[in-house]
């Protein structure tokens, strides 16, 4: 045993020094024995062996004493920190359970702010942070033409031959077929695809077999693959669909099996959300049905392992300019990740979201902290006293913030219950711009998010308080008296917490407010085009009963005439492409003009019928629209809108000019009319020049029926069905909605943002007016003497009411231009979302502000009255 | 520890300081000298056993201790029995008697071995 240093006992100052105390209680017993011996008359040198011979080795001993004892204190420290704990957590709850008005607020604005954050969270999860959820989807991408555009055949053949790149390459295209022979006809919407797609997106087939690569070829067998819900919709679930012949576009198609319902039984698209498919085909394309100026496919490829995009990237180039020289054209091709694909649009949405609900989280931890710290003010007295009898500032901290982790840990649990709500609605709603919004849950994941969340909240909004309320001095307290004041930092602490949630309340406000007036803009744009008491519905003729043009405008006309003279019906019109939905567009040329291969002009091109223009009311600026004698061996005419007037024939009369449509046209037509402009884009995007051809001298397969009502344009579907279904009885009226439901639906992304802006931003304001009115009614009861003196010197009532609202006014003010500036700042997260309003609209940051200082005068305002009904004699009397 | 006592049975160490504490608080070395004074010097327990011994029963909760000064005013480690202890004590103590009268009952039969 070594001498320890006398240094060492300092150490029992933080906790017993086991190694010192086992030696010095060994080193007794050996000195003790010594002297023994010693006195019996051994000499110093024999007593010593003698002592050490009776007691055995010291060292073992000792050591095995440090390691017991050790062992001992670690086993003692836990217990008793453990029990230290339960008896903060028992009392927590008790104090919480006697005051059920103060617990009952704080976990509803907890519930409500962790809810909300949560089922954003998991909506963003679903979106941003999960995977595909196809067999390493990391390595998919989409590939896409040059110019963005899709593929041809003969293209992605060449592509095909590629081995470098693509350890898997397929390619799909959606389309349209009638499903005839068994009860009503229905257009089915289906993908059409090579052999590859499924296995690379990982199907595995509900029943039956996938295609086989030999399906590829258009020599092979039509095989169809039907969608778990067709399946049941249209066969009862029929277990012996397999190898049953079904028709499909008057072909005979044979079931080789059934998709699995769920998230890989969808295709991917660039539209952000993946539209599921009613069912699959073979793609049995070759280079005569499908030619290289035919552009319709959409590549999708798996690159090779360990490839990385950069490298990928690198190698298309070099194998684009190989195909250059021998194909001639532009080859090159760009790769996107199918998650930046799929994610799509929405990551502003999604940012915004977030950063909204974090900014409901935040007002509602300052509330709480503002709510803790005035019932600190009350607990002062009992703090100090606690502290004064001995009780460690750590404990008294602990002691509080486990109080306000309980706090949190309900109000998590309740917002658990919140988001759960809140997702289910979000997915009811289900906006197309959030991508995998079917997917978001509250799972595991998203509750460990909820309970992290609920913790770091407690802390957040209890450490302040906790700190602050354990540094009570019991002298200055009892010297307080019964008045119980907080002090000016107390006072300055619960300002700032005010301003803060006056200046997010601001910012959120702006948000929900620059929404709400994009949606205002949008809604009073000029469509070009009246959608009210419009039918819309469309109808797709099948190639081999109708393999002529001629017989093809000869149905459509028959349609139209015999829909005409439907009574109820105003007008009716065909178009190829229904406004705000997209749709054909290339370019055209002007009779004498040249222009540089990549410089023509370009438009939209759209087949109408007579009857169109005046379904839509879209008015005629000049010359006229097409009538019944604009038919096959009539002048070929066409009708141009004013944007394209303006852009290629400005400053004089496009009248009479002669262009050509270029879409299956032959020569050129003469523009025999200028309409208005019609948004077929989408509401937000300014219309381009767009070209009008009768559908009677450019026919097609399909169109879009369109009639204006006199009435409910619902009411008139059943006669358009008995109108088509006595023309040709396999052909089937697909997507009957009226055409304000189609304007709707462009706006729903929209809605749903200003929805969630409009209801974060009330809950905000809702508890920024709470926490003031809660700092304002405290300040009143503080100052109650001082009023009291006041009004018994001869204040009157209205000075005493403006000295009190002009407290609450400051932190109002300083709160609205801190929320400003930032408003200002956060505007830029919001760029994609508005329309027609900058992010720094006055209109919208002056609204807001009178808005916020409304509420926060009146919430200011009760407190204030009942301040100036303060009783002078009474108060004076209490002291 | 170390050397296997032979001279002590199993689990009477324990019964040993247990009974030398019964009497006033003692610290280890005070056990030892009592113990030897009333055996007079018969029983020999290798004193570095001791106080395992004595830390086993504190986690038994039979005997307590606490630091204190010496009659030579030294800082030294006392212990003293619990009332857990003094019920522990009394039953084995007894069991012990029973075995010990037992065993002599035997080895005082004829014919005589001593």
């Amino acid at each position: 045993m070594r001498e320890q240093p006398r240094w060492r006992r300092y150490l029992r100052f933080w906790g017993p020094d086991i190694a010192a105390d086992v030696d010095d209680e060994l080193r007794f017993h050996l000195e003790m024995r010594e002297r023994d011996f010693l006195a019996a008359g051994l000499s110093p040198a024999a007593a010593r062996e003698e002592a050490l011979a009776r007691f055995g080795d010291p060292d073992k001993v000792a050591r095995w004493l440090r390691d017991h004892d050790t062992r001992k204190l670690r086993r003692s420290r836990r217990a008793q920190a453990m029990s230290d704990l339960l008896q903060d957590i028992r009392y927590g709850l008790r104090r919480l359970w006697k005051a059920p008005g103060f617990t009952l607020a704080v976990v509803l604005v907890l519930a409500l702010g962790i809810g909300a954050t949560t089922a954003i969270f998991s909506v963003i999860d679903a979106a941003l942070l999960r995977p595909l959820p196809y067999p390493e989807a990391g390595r998919l991408v989409a590939v896409y033409g040059p110019g963005q555009n899709p593929f041809s055949f003969p293209q992605y053949l060449d592509w095909k031959r590629e081995t470098e790149i693509f350890a898997d390459l397929g390619t799909y295209w959606r389309t349209t077929y009638a499903l005839t022979g068994a009860g009503e006809p229905e257009l089915l919407k289906v993908g059409q695809m090579s052999a590859s797609v499924p296995r690379m997106l990982g199907v595995v087939p509900r029943v039956g077999r996938l295609f086989s690569p030999a399906e590829d070829l258009p020599g092979s067998e039509r095989v169809i693959m039907l969608s778990e819900g067709l399946w049941r919709r249209r066969f009862g679930g029929d277990p012996r669909i397999l190898g049953r012949t079904l028709t499909l576009g008057e072909q005979p198609y044979t079931v080789i099996g059934i998709i699995p319902p769920g998230r890989r039984s969808t295709v991917p698209t660039a539209l952000a959300a993946a539209q599921e498919l009613d069912a699959w085909t073979s793609l049995r394309l070759n280079e005569k049905n499908a030619p290289r100026d035919l552009q319709f496919l959409d590549v999708l490829g798996r690159l090779r392992p360990g490839l990385g995009l950069a490298q990928a990237e690198q190698r298309t180039l070099s194998f684009a300019r190989g195909l250059k020289e021998a194909v001639g054209t532009d080859q090159d091709v760009q790769l996107v990740p199918l998650e930046r694909l799929v994610i799509g649009n929405a990551r502003p949405l999604l940012i915004a979201l977030a950063g909204a609900v974090a900014m409901v989280l935040l007002i509602a931890c300052t509330n709480v902290a503002n709510l803790l710290l005035a019932r600190a003010a009350v607990r002062r007295r009992e703090i100090a006293v606690r502290a004064a009898l001995g009780a460690a500032r750590g404990r008294l901290v602990r002691q509080l913030l486990v109080e306000s982790l309980l706090l949190a840990l309900l109000g998590g649990g309740a917002g658990v219950l919140v988001a759960w709500a809140g997702v289910a609605g979000l997915r009811a709603l289900g906006p197309g711009s959030v991508p995998r919004l079917a997917e978001a849950t509250v799972d595991a994941k998203i509750l460990g998010f909820a309970l992290v969340l609920s913790l770091c909240t407690g802390l957040l909004f209890g450490l302040l308080p906790a700190l602050r309320a354990s540094r009570a001095d019991l002298g200055e307290v009892m010297k307080e008296g019964a008045r119980g004041t907080g002090g000016p930092a107390r006072e300055r602490l619960r300002g700032t917490l005010i301003v803060a949630e006056v200046a997010l309340s601001f910012a959120l406000l702006i948000g929900a407010g620059l929404l709400l007036r994009s949606l205002e803009r949008l809604l009073a744009v000029d469509k070009g085009f009246d959608a009210e008491h419009v039918m819309t519905s469309y109808l797709l003729l099948p190639f081999n009963s109708y393999p002529e043009g001629h017989r093809q405008a000869a149905f459509f006309r028959e349609v139209r005439e015999r829909v005409q003279a439907l009574p109820g019906v105003r007008t009716a019109g065909l178009v190829s492409d229904i406004p705000l939905g997209g749709g054909a567009n290339g370019g055209f040329a002007i009779e004498g003009r040249e222009y540089p291969r990549g410089k023509e002009p370009f438009a939209e091109k759209r087949i109408a019928s007579p009857g169109y223009f005046e379904t839509l009311r879209i008015p005629v600026l000049a010359g006229r629209v097409f009538s019944e004698r604009d038919v096959a061996g009539a002048p070929p005419v066409v009708v141009v809108n004013q944007a394209l007037a303006q852009r290629y024939f400005p400053g004089e009369s496009p009248l009479g000019k002669h262009v050509d449509f270029r879409w299956d046209t032959k020569g050129m037509q003469e523009i025999v009319g200028v309409v208005g402009d019609v948004r077929e884009q989408a509401l937000h995007q300014p219309a381009r020049p767009a070209i009008y051809i009768p559908h009677a001298q450019r026919p097609a397969e399909w169109a879009y029926l369109l009639v204006r009502t006199t009435g409910d344009p619902n009411s008139i579907v059943p006669s358009l069905r008995r109108v088509v279904a006595a023309l040709d009885r396999n052909l089937p009226l697909a997507q009957v909605r009226p055409l304000e439901d189609v304007v709707a639906a462009g706006l729903a992304d929209r809605r749903l943002a200003m929805a969630l802006f409009g209801v974060f931003s009330v809950l905000s304001l809702v508890l920024a007016a709470l926490g003031l009115y809660a700092v304002i009614s405290y300040m009143v009861v503080q100052r109650r003497q001082e009023i009291g003196i006041r009004m018994a010197l001869g204040a009157r009532t209205e000075q005493v009411v403006r000295s009190v609202l002009s407290q609450g006014m400051a932190l109002i003010g300083i709160g609205v231009i801190v929320g400003a500036i930032a408003a200002l700042w956060l505007g830029r997260f919001l760029a994609g979302l508005v329309f027609g309003v900058g992010t720094t609209d006055p209109v919208t940051f002056g609204s807001v502000a009178l808005l916020l200082a409304t509420t926060a005068f009146l919430a200011s305002m009760i407190p204030a009255l009942r301040a100036a009904h303060v009783d002078p004699a009474s108060v004076l009397r209490s002291e | 520890m170390g050397r296997d006592s032979g001279d002590l049975l199993q689990g009477t160490l324990g019964l040993l300081i247990l009974k030398a504490l019964a009497g006033e608080e003692r610290h280890g070395y005070g056990i030892v000298r009592w113990i030897q004074g009333v055996t007079g010097d018969v029983v020999v327990i290798e004193e570095g056993s001791l106080y395992p011994a004595l830390r086993r029963l504190e986690d038994r909760g039979f005997v307590e201790s606490r630091w204190g000064l010496s009659e030579n005013n030294r800082r030294a480690r006392f212990y003293a029995i619990t009332r857990e202890g003094r019920q522990h004590l009394h039953a084995d103590a007894s069991s012990w008697m029973r075995f010990a009268r037992a065993v002599m009952c035997v080895l005082e039969t004829e014919p005589s071995v001593v």
